[in-house]
């Protein structure tokens, strides 16, 4: 095994030589015992790597304007999202669905209609009270309100 | 707007990701708080500008902030999702640099440096020595030691991502490895 191929190993299996496979490792220390100099790449390779991860413990915190930038972020996709969760939430529910362009038109025929609705109501009661003040024996023969009350009156009469 | 300790009750990255998912906006907060500085820290070291680093940090975790809704636990660990989409970042970033640019291989690499005198860094500067070293690494060997020895790919993952064999992956991770030895002191060759 050459220097070249000490490197290429520490490569693949790291510079701890405990963790190479057993074939690996047997051909490495029978090599580095008679040649000391690639002993030397695996205590360099191990240097590097304990500097390597001293460095990965510390980092430089993040600048306060790229964590705001970040949050202001997560409220624009939270805001994005959030309608469309709305409708999702009325379709379980049987709805009319009418096109948007015909909405208005539908609403002038609702108020045209209730305004004939009033309006006829108002004729009705208008020519009702003409009969009532014709014939008031009609009205109370119609609705039958005297003789409910005469009613009334015969029970009072019982409980005293 | 202040940062201090990201209020998160101790959750887990993927259960603030689903409290974020639900409406909870304090949870994207203290995921930001939580994930951003190593997001950064990878990118810096990969990309070894600052802006543009920030600028990937952001990318990555607007795509997490994406993702949310959609995000199944159990499958993957929100950190390792997210560092994944930031070397994928930076790797499409340097790609887009070098067609602007000369290609890699055409780059001759810097002679190797000689040793320094000083053997010993003090404990405090070292991080700092080897994130400068790092930063000087012709940038195939800075994409696979830090992709090696910061997020834990193996070779052939590098391979994958940079686009290259294993073989030539190994060869990218020895010489790298060799001209940060010199650069902190240690080297032997």
């Amino acid at each position: 095994m050459s220097l070249d191929r000490i490197e290429t190993a520490i490569s693949r299996h790291g510079p701890a030589l405990e963790r190479w496979p057993a074939e690996a490792r047997a051909e490495a220390e029978a090599l580095m015992a008679a040649e000391p100099a690639l002993r030397r790449a695996l205590d360099e390779a191990a240097l590097v790597e304990a500097a390597l991860a001293e460095a990965a413990r510390a980092h430089e915190p993040a600048p306060a304007a790229l964590l705001e930038r970040i949050i202001a972020d997560a409220g624009e996709v939270a805001a994005a999202r959030a309608p469309a969760a709305r409708p999702a939430a009325r379709r379980s529910g049987f709805r009319w669905r009418v096109p948007d362009f015909f909405r208005p038109a539908l609403a002038c025929a609702a108020s045209a209609l209730i305004g004939l609705w009033l309006g006829q109501s108002a004729m009705v009661a208008q020519a009702a009270q003409g009969l009532i003040a014709e014939e008031p024996a009609a009205y109370s023969e119609t609705m039958g309100a005297p003789e409910l009350a005469m009613g009334y009156g015969d029970l009072s009469e019982a409980w005293e | 707007m202040s940062f201090d300790g990201d209020g998160d009750g101790g959750d887990t990255d993927e259960a603030l990701l689903q409290r974020f998912a639900a409406g909870d906006r304090l949870a994207a907060r203290a995921l930001t708080l939580r994930l951003t500085p190593r997001v950064l820290a990878l990118a810096r070291r990969m990309l070894t500008d600052a802006a543009e680093a920030e600028d990937v940090a952001q990318e990555a975790m607007l795509r997490l902030w994406r993702i949310a809704p959609d995000w199944r636990e159990g499958e993957a660990k929100v950190s390792t999702w997210l560092h994944r989409i930031a070397a994928n970042l930076c790797i499409d970033r340097l790609r887009k640099r070098r067609r602007y640019g000369p290609p890699l291989d055409d780059v001759a690499e810097p002679p190797d440096p000689a040793p320094r005198a000083e053997a010993t860094v003090e404990a405090g500067q070292r991080a700092a020595a080897v994130m400068a070293a790092l930063g000087r690494l012709p940038e195939r060997q800075r994409i696979a030691i830090t992709l090696r020895h910061f997020e834990d790919y193996g070779n052939p993952e590098i391979a994958a991502a940079i686009g290259v064999s294993v073989e030539a992956v190994e060869s990218l991770l020895a010489r790298g490895r060799k001209t940060l030895a010199r650069e902190l002191g240690g080297g032997v060759g």
